[in-house]
């Protein structure tokens, strides 16, 4: 089921802030995210991951190179490309609650975008979101509850919810686990592994966390300065890193002790 | 460890109370010793109370809301400081007692320069001429490990890179020659790169001054590096001690083993996770005995009846009924 769905792509994307002079945040990077796989984007603050992510959804607008879903460019998107675009290609947020309205109950937020994308309304819809909620492993009857009610940890399972909801196949996931606590990182993480089995997603999983990313990707891309310095297959870039930089961030991860 | 500790925390606790809702019990009950040139760890997730434990020695907190409870006992170098006076405290914050927070950029005034901060901490506890307190700013700077002292000390806290703030805030805790250092997630907000400088530095100082380092933690991996002795925290409580190898390498308590088991390690990218169920209680309502026992894979109805001591680093039923371990265990995710 995943391999007739497009990949997304960047292509000698750059972006630069504050003007000519201005910082290269992005600087000509090319990266594919594939529908069924997890591209893990790794690298420290300021190294450009979380811009790029943006630019691959569409929130930024590259200065050079561009952003493809298939064959088409967004720059060059209709109006109606755009639409479908956006639900092709969902993004979920490293602070869940910065980014749920905190006014908006959970049935509210979840109903928005259904009858914004145009998939189902009134009692349609009350069945999505009951089905939606019971996918990411929350009670449906907990649809009625506002965003501070929650913990992190379920926060960011509606986070997750809002994404499926249009039923896309690319989640740009930052720092997703993150914020949360041990316990119920590993429990989100599980939920978007499962949910990549179950639907075929294709995840660029931006994170800073190295023994995380060795959990998730498939492949791993990494970032220093606004440039890709190391790319490959998991496995590769985390047993023999060609880049000094990407040696030198293996090398800083604290590991637990092994008993002897 | 011999001789007397340096600190010495004998039940802690540290309750809130409000008008509307019920007490929360956010620390309660919590006893450990701290010696001269020593790491103990303090390690649990959000809500644990291994913060408020730190913040609480030297009433960081404010009282009320939070009351610490008068079966409490704090004693450095032998002096009570549960009920000090509160200029006796002051004195002790920042001098004795030095703190490093997570977020350098919080705890330092960005409208003054770096080297005026450190200054005016010097001047507030040692009657010293400023010309003094100048130089010992400088060298702090430069025993910190930046590079260039002289422009740290000028620079404005948005000046400096995360990790250069964290060393200059490292080096205010450390002005007055503390005996006691508290660091509560000193490396959260740093790059991974940074986090091994600063740990390493924080390890280097403590064997340098021979203070005692108390590290607040939720990184296991972090603890591991840094810590001679480890105490889990939980539901207000410390579940589990000893010495960090033994604590993370073959833990006794349920908890201790979930949490280790829960995090994803480098070089074990398929092992099995496990997976901790429920989430932890408000401390407003505790469970009754263990109160880990409604998310303990082993636990059997004495542990929701009566709640075990905390006997020989551990607080657990399995203490003396070690076969109800058995065979099941957390619940675990592949991938």
């Amino acid at each position: 089921m995943t391999t007739d769905r497009p990949s997304l792509r960047a292509e000698g994307v750059t972006r630069r802030f504050g003007g000519a002079k201005g910082t290269l945040a992005v600087d000509a990077v090319s990266i594919e995210v594939r529908p069924g796989e997890t591209l893990a984007l790794v690298g420290e603050s300021g190294s450009g991951k979380t811009t790029l992510g943006r630019l691959l959804v569409g929130l930024e607008a590259p200065d050079a190179g561009a952003v493809t879903y298939g064959e088409t460019a967004l720059a060059r998107m209709t109006r109606s490309d755009l639409v479908a675009f956006r639900r092709e290609v969902q993004i979920v947020f490293q602070d869940p609650y910065a980014s749920l309205n905190p006014r908006l109950t959970v049935r509210s937020t979840l109903a928005e975008v259904l009858s914004v994308h145009r998939i189902a309304h009134g009692f349609d819809a009350e069945d999505r979101i009951a089905g939606l909620l019971e996918r990411v492993g929350l009670d449906p009857a907990s649809a009625d509850r506002y965003p501070h009610e929650f913990s992190g940890g379920q926060r960011q399972r509606i986070g997750v919810a809002r994404a499926l909801a249009v039923e896309p196949s690319i989640i740009i996931a930052d720092e997703p686990v993150s914020a949360l606590d041990v316990s119920v990182q590993a429990k989100i993480l599980a939920l978007l592994i499962d949910l990549q089995a179950d639907l075929g997603l294709g995840y660029l999983f931006i994170s800073h966390d190295l023994a995380v990313v060795r959990r998730v990707a498939d492949r791993v891309a990494v970032m220093r300065a606004g440039r890709l310095v190391e790319t490959g297959a998991a496995d590769a870039v985390y047993d023999t890193p060609s880049d000094d930089y990407t040696q030198a961030l293996l090398a800083a991860v604290p590991t637990l002790p092994t008993a002897t | 460890m011999t001789g007397q500790p340096l600190l010495r925390v004998r039940d802690l606790a540290v309750h809130f109370a409000s008008e509307t809702a019920r007490v929360a019990r956010a620390v309660d009950g919590v006893s450990f010793e701290l010696h001269a040139g020593e790491t103990l760890a303090l390690v649990g997730e959000s809500g644990c109370g291994k913060s408020l434990t730190a913040l609480s020695l030297v009433r960081l907190v404010d009282e009320p809301p939070a009351r610490t409870t008068t079966g409490s006992s704090i004693q450095l170098h032998g002096e009570e400081l549960v009920g000090a006076e509160p200029a006796r405290l002051r004195r002790i914050r920042g001098g004795e007692v030095g703190f490093v927070f997570q977020e350098p950029m919080t705890s330092l005034n960005p409208v003054h320069r770096v080297g005026r901060q450190i200054e005016e901490a010097i001047l507030a506890h040692d009657s010293v001429p400023r010309a003094t307190a100048t130089a010992r700013t400088l060298d702090l700077l430069s025993r910190v490990g930046l590079p260039e002292p002289d422009t740290a000390a000028r620079a404005y806290p948005h000046e400096l890179s995360g990790g250069m703030r964290q060393r200059a805030l490292i080096a205010m805790a450390i002005s007055c020659g503390p005996s006691v250092l508290v660091a509560d997630e000193p490396t959260t907000a740093l790059d991974v790169t940074v986090q091994a400088q600063i740990l390493d530095l924080l390890a280097s100082l403590r064997d340098e001054t021979g203070m005692a380092l108390l590290l607040i933690s939720h990184d296991l991996a972090v603890v591991a590096n840094v810590a001679d002795r480890v105490a889990v925290m939980y539901g207000g409580r410390i579940v589990e001690t000893g010495p960090a190898r033994r604590v993370l390498t073959t833990p006794a308590h349920p908890y201790t083993e979930g949490l280790l088991r829960a995090v994803p390690t480098i070089d074990d990218p398929r092992g099995p996770l496990a997976v901790i169920p429920g989430r932890v209680p408000s401390p407003t309502d505790w469970p009754s005995g263990c109160r880990f026992h409604p998310r303990c894979p082993y636990a059997w109805d004495r542990c929701a009846g009566e709640e075990p001591p905390l006997d020989g680093g551990l607080r657990c039923w399995l203490a003396s009924e070690p076969d109800r371990r058995g065979s099941t265990g957390y619940a675990l995710v592949t991938r």
